[in-house]
């Protein structure tokens, strides 16, 4: 049973693990972040036991009474169940004359019989029982702990997103909660169960008759040692063969998402023999894997029965020439020195399952762990900004080291419209993350109506302000309720009149179920910008008091960007806006143009000022908008 | 028997391996219940004076002058015949693991080259995801079937008859008394395992709720946070969450009384013909190593019962697995029956009334295009998102093929030409070119294995990417693709053109190519280009008029019909669509420039 448990784990495990590396509904796997694609570790070691196991232990604690209660009924179970040799032993030497069938007397018989049922009956209810409260709680924990992690995974700044990648944050959520799941629901008590067999097994055996339990002892170092050898190599085998499996899926991955390109260049017979020679590899460590664990079983049957032949054989010598023994005594040992085996090559596992559970609530309370970006939150409640923008000599980099903005300062009055311009990279994007603080700054000072943004309560900050991205996101659910997440609050004919001020409405209701049509996850079956458009509806609803805008660089046609520019327009109007502009248009309407490079503010003013100025953006201007 | 074939098909040429692993296992099995005859042989046939229930065979070898020399004779046949049985277990095991593996090996091959293979229109409706579990994860679920389950079922089955068969020879009253719980037992265990998957179906989607969750909050993070809606979801999770610890709850409840139940039906079983037992031997009937021996055999039966009716659920699991990857085989090849006529191609190019419809669609995405480029030509196709314009070119390469009209290169029909010589011909760059996961260096180099790093290097500079490049930690050996650096929209488009300067091709096409590319960085590298490719036959699919206008022909595409043909300076005087889009994306250019002037 227990080598089964582990296999289906591990391969949910690695199940769990490719999900992760091909979902190819994820948008991190195949756009944007200049990063690998994180896999979390498989079959890591935990750093820290001791510390881990306490604090798992800490959760328990409200059951605490209830998993006392378990572990003592398992040990009286196990107990209850290991007596049975003993007593069937008592009963040959008692009942049985061996030189004279007889004078036996049955009745006697008959009552061990019925003791050993009702035993071998209690056992088996009280295992009953103690499995399920003992799931009861795992189960509960292991809620407890799911909903802290993402509780906090909704608190976490989002820098810790960057940091560590969707890929490992989603397997901490599932597949390392699973593991926490696995170890405190079967885990541990098949560790219990397996060492008090084994203890029990030992002192029984040796109250029954230590000679014959010296003769058992003797063979139990081999028992271990081949136990141990044999497992750490199924499992290396077993782990090779995930590597294996998962870098072929890798294959079939890019040469499928990539077909067009393998079928244009055609490249398939190079990848074909890639994938044959990986498969190879596969196969073999496929084989290995089978090899060893099938010597597992053959071992312990060896042994079972050379242990079991050997107690017979010695008990028989020392029956015939010493008094040590009795006929029952050798038929009680004989049948202890068969409980030993399982739970020692049970407990080689077992210890393996125990750690990556460890392991897996480690990396689980690293993540509850996480900063709280609403511990250090400011304190001033605001009703509504009037609108003044100003950075004072802002400075800031996602990291200590690396500086990305430098010294910028510039001020908006409310209702005017700041246009960032600048070459990719030079730190555009950055800035706009910074005024609602997704990002805190190192040095200078964001000012909103006057007030250092770091003294507003962060909820409030960013519920005044709308943000409307290049790529934007959007929920599996409807239309609908994409555009109502902007408010909650909002009735159905404020969701509309939000998409036609947006001019979403108009394509929406052309749709085959109109507000009601199924967005698919990332928002895969709309076009970028119908995407834009729907997440302008939802700014519109959010009615926020500043705007930050980031204008589609391309793949955008000509109309749908026209409806795009007007819908931006009504957002913008009244409401001081911050715009990432790649539009001449936009440029030009804009109050204020300030032109960003390599993390500096290096001019600023309106389109004529800057023209006239002949500067950089008279160069950007003259390269990008005349031919 | 559709079935049997079914199974069959994949196991072809491995199948000696099968038979001969099954041949192993009976053995062993046979000899397991021998066992416990060794205890009944020494118990009643040394000891006392009844029969042994050993084989003759076996009997004849456990003699001797002196009962101490009998009894050692025993102990050494029976460590001697465990020895024998474990060895043929242990070669069964291998046997079968290396049978089971090899059928693995060969339909992961299958598959993949298959997959290859599929045509492009298949792959267009097909899901990665899907393909990757049905090459992986499907095949997997059939290697465990045919190498563990299947053989398990071999081997209880095996096992039981082998133990009902010495039973039966002992003492034949015995034996029903012995057998009357285990029908129970076995439609216990079935009813309980349909049952089970049930609920472990409901589990998994409750569980894939949770992880979608998770992932969905982790991509719009920032989405979440700018609408404050972290309460909001957090109570969503919480519901999901709490969805799955109830059908968690209710699993294991199931398992907990399923598990003890049949414990409970396993011991009374056991006190069943344990008292019998005790009463036969009594009453004389039976002898007292023969029931010892019906002890043993006993556990050979009801354990293994409960397996049973688990590994009946599976094969409806591996069944499910193998229509699947059936189903990808029963695809055609898109390489099946192609010519194999390979003509030197020069680059004159027809469109004879082309048209072109998915087999699922009502209206066509292309009609009556009729167009015609000559060598060296350069022509480009302008048109909003979903004219047709990229259609156009899957149909030049044979990607899709046209269901109306044909189309000639040098005037041969291109479905009289060999699909990979005619994909050799044409270069054709895409949009959103594919990156492989391999270094920036095998992905410029990938058409022609083995380019020096000079060629490379210099392909990169005309592409204007080479700083880019030696930007990167790594430089060229930078690790890019789905699994390294992602590079921007733009940097993979220069890439991808760096790609096609490695080789001459008569025909290339531009597949709105630069359109990540700023426009001042897009002229550049399109002056370096028209010198470089002269003689090519350049088509240019855009929706940018700057990017149209210098080319000998353009067409204008609307709605999957040639709207209007010519070129930049006639276009513009008939004053359709494309004076339209030309003012639309110039206009507000050029009164700029009149007020600076």
């Amino acid at each position: 049973m227990v080598s089964n448990n582990k296999e289906i784990l591990s391969k949910k495990a690695l199940n769990e693990r490719l999900k992760a590396e091909i979902d190819p509904t994820d948008p991190k796997n195949f756009k944007g972040g200049m990063r690998r694609r994180d896999t979390p570790p498989v079959g890591a070691k935990p750093k820290n036991i001791r510390e881990t196991l306490f604090r798992l232990l800490s959760y328990m604690g409200v059951y605490k009474y209830a998993v006392l209660m378990v572990f003592l009924s398992l040990i009286a179970a196990t107990f209850a169940t290991l007596y049975i040799p003993t007593l069937f032993a008592n009963s040959i030497d008692r009942y049985i004359d061996l030189d004279d069938f007889s004078r036996f007397d049955p009745t006697n018989l008959y009552r061990i019989v019925i003791i050993m049922a009702v035993l071998a009956g209690i056992g088996s209810i009280i295992r009953f029982f103690s499995r399920f409260i003992m799931v009861r709680i795992s189960q509960n924990v292991v809620k407890k702990i799911r909903e802290e992690a993402y509780d906090k995974l909704m608190k976490a700044p989002v820098d810790y997103y960057d940091k560590q990648g969707s890929g490992d944050i989603v397997s901490r959520l599932s597949n390392d909660v699973e593991l926490i799941s696995n170890s405190l629901g079967q885990t541990v008590l098949e560790v219990l169960n397996s060492s008090i067999v084994l203890l029990g097994a030992f002192v029984l055996m040796f109250l029954l008759n230590w000679a014959l339990g010296l003769v058992v002892i003797a063979f139990i170092p081999i028992m271990i040692l081949f136990t141990i050898k044999i497992s750490k190599k199924t499992r290396k085998g077993f782990k090779e063969q995930q590597v294996h499996l998962a870098s072929l899926n890798g294959i079939i991955e890019e040469s499928v998402s990539g077909l067009k390109t393998v079928k244009l260049y055609n490249q398939e017979k190079p990848f074909t023999d890639e994938f044959e020679i990986e498969n190879d590899k596969l196969k073999k460590a496929g084989f290995m894997a089978q090899f060893y664990s099938g010597l597992i079983w053959p071992f312990i049957h060896f042994m079972n029965n050379l242990i079991f032949l050997s107690v017979i054989a010695a008990g028989a010598v020392l029956y015939l020439f010493t008094p040590l023994v009795t006929i029952g005594q050798i038929a009680g040992v004989s049948q202890y020195s068969r409980q030993f085996i399982m739970p020692i090559s049970n407990l080689a596992q077992l210890f393996n399952a125990l750690m990556q559970g460890i392991a897996g609530a480690e990396r689980v309370f690293e993540l509850i762990d996480a900063e709280d970006e609403y511990e250090n939150d400011g304190e001033l409640a605001i009703d509504q900004f009037d609108g003044d923008i100003s950075f004072e000599n802002v400075t800031f980099g996602y990291t200590e080291d690396v500086v990305v903005l430098k010294d910028i300062s510039f001020f908006a009055k409310k209702g005017e419209v700041i246009a960032i311009v600048g070459p990719t990279g030079g730190g555009k994007t950055t800035t706009i993350k910074l005024l609602n603080r997704f990002y805190d700054i190192n040095a200078g000072e964001i000012k909103i109506d006057d007030k250092n943004i770091n003294t507003l309560q962060k909820d409030e900050l960013r519920r005044r302000i709308g943000v409307v991205l290049q790529d934007t996101h959007l929920f599996k659910g409807t239309v609908y309720d994409n555009i109502h997440y902007g408010d909650f609050t909002a009735d159905k004919e404020a969701v509309i009149e939000a998409a036609k001020m947006a001019n979403a409405h108009d394509f929406i209701i052309k749709l085959p179920k109109g507000y009601e049509t199924e967005v698919y996850e990332g928002g895969q079956n709309f076009s970028q910008g119908e995407r834009q458009l729907i997440s302008i509806a939802r700014t519109i609803l959010n009615n926020p008091d500043l705007l930050i805008l980031d204008e589609a660089t391309s793949n955008i046609d000509t109309r749908t960007e026209a409806k795009i520019q007007e819908s931006m327009r009504r957002l913008m109007k009244d409401r001081t806006s911050i715009v990432i502009a790649h539009r001449l248009q936009t440029i030009r309407e804009a109050n204020k143009i300030l032109v960003i490079d390599h993390g500096k503010l290096i001019e600023s003013g309106d389109h004529e000022e800057l023209l006239n100025a002949k500067g950089f953006y008279y160069g950007l201007y003259k390269a990008q908008f005349e031919q | 028997m559709k079935r049997l074939k079914q199974f069959y098909q994949w196991m072809k040429g491995f199948i000696h391996l099968y038979i001969f692993g099954f041949a192993l296992l009976i053995m062993a099995q046979y000899l397991t219940t021998l066992t416990p005859l060794f205890i009944q042989h020494i118990v009643d046939s040394i000891f006392g004076d009844a029969p042994s229930a050993l084989p003759n065979l076996i009997q004849g070898l456990l003699i001797g002058e002196t009962t101490q020399r009998i009894l050692l004779m025993v102990a050494l046949v029976s460590v001697g015949f465990t020895l024998i049985r474990l060895t043929i277990v242990f070669f069964q095991r291998v046997v079968i693991a290396h049978f089971s593996e090899n059928v693995a090996y060969s339909m992961r091959n299958t598959l993949y080259a298959h997959l290859q293979d599929l045509s492009f229109s298949y792959h267009s409706t097909a899901e990665t995801g899907d393909l990757i579990q049905r090459s992986t994860t499907d095949v997997d679920t059939f290697r465990r079937f045919i190498g563990e389950q299947f053989i398990d079922v071999v081997r209880l089955f095996f096992l039981m008859s082998f133990a009902v068969f010495q039973m039966f020879l002992m003492n034949v009253t015995m034996t029903f008394i012995s057998l009357i719980m285990t029908p129970i037992i076995f439609v216990s265990a079935s009813v309980y395992f349909v049952k089970v998957r049930k609920i472990f179906e409901r589990v998994e989607k409750a569980e894939g709720k949770m992880t979608n969750a998770v992932q969905e909050n982790v991509s719009g993070s920032r989405v979440v946070k700018a609408f404050q809606n972290e309460r909001y979801e957090m109570d969503k999770f919480d519901e999901t969450s709490q969805v799955f610890r109830d059908e968690n709850m209710l699993l294991s409840k199931l398992m907990a009384f399923f598990w003890s139940g049949t414990d409970f039906m396993i011991f009374l079983q056991y006190t069943l013909t344990a008292s019998f037992g005790i009463y036969f031997t009594i009453m004389g009937n039976m002898a007292p190593g023969q029931f010892i021996a019906f002890l043993s055999l006993l556990g050979m039966i009801v354990w293994p019962l409960r397996q049973l009716g688990r590994i009946i659920g599976d094969f409806g699991k591996t069944s499910v697995a193998l229509d699947r990857i059936d189903e990808v085989m029963a695809e055609g090849s898109e390489h099946v029956d192609d010519s194999t006529f390979t003509p030197e191609i020069k680059g004159h190019i027809t469109f004879n009334n082309v048209g072109f419809q998915f087999d699922d669609d009502v209206s066509p995405l292309l009609k009556n295009i009729n167009f015609d480029v000559k060598p060296g030509e350069t022509l480009a196709v302008i048109g909003k998102t979903g004219s047709g314009k990229s259609t156009l070119m899957s149909l030049l390469v044979r990607l899709l093929e046209t269901t109306h009209g044909g189309i000639t290169i040098d005037g041969h029909d291109i479905r009289s030409i060999n699909k990979k010589h005619l994909r050799k011909n044409i270069g054709i760059i895409l949009q959103e070119p594919f990156l492989f996961s391999k270094t920036v260096y095998e992905n410029i180099g990938i058409m022609k294995k083995g380019a020096n790093k000079e060629s490379v290097e210099h392909a990169a500079s005309i592409a204007k990417v080479h700083d880019d490049i030696l930007g990167f930690e790594a430089g060229y050996k930078t690790i890019v693709g789905e699994r390294g650096v992602t590079l921007s929209g733009g940097q993979k488009q220069r890439v991808a053109i760096a790609r096609m300067l490695l080789e001459n091709k008569p025909v290339l096409v531009f597949d709105d190519s630069l359109s990540a590319v700023d426009t001042e960085t897009d002229i550049q590298i399109r002056r370096a280009l028209m010198h470089h490719w002269q003689n090519t036959t350049v088509f240019i699919i855009t929706h940018r008029i700057t990017t149209a206008m210098e080319a000998d022909k353009i067409i204008v595409l609307e709605d999957g019909e040639i709207k209007a043909f010519g070129n930049h300076a006639t276009l513009l005087e008939e004053d359709g669509l494309y004076a339209s889009l030309y003012n639309q994306q110039t206009n507000v250019a050029s009164t700029l420039r009149k007020e600076g002037q």
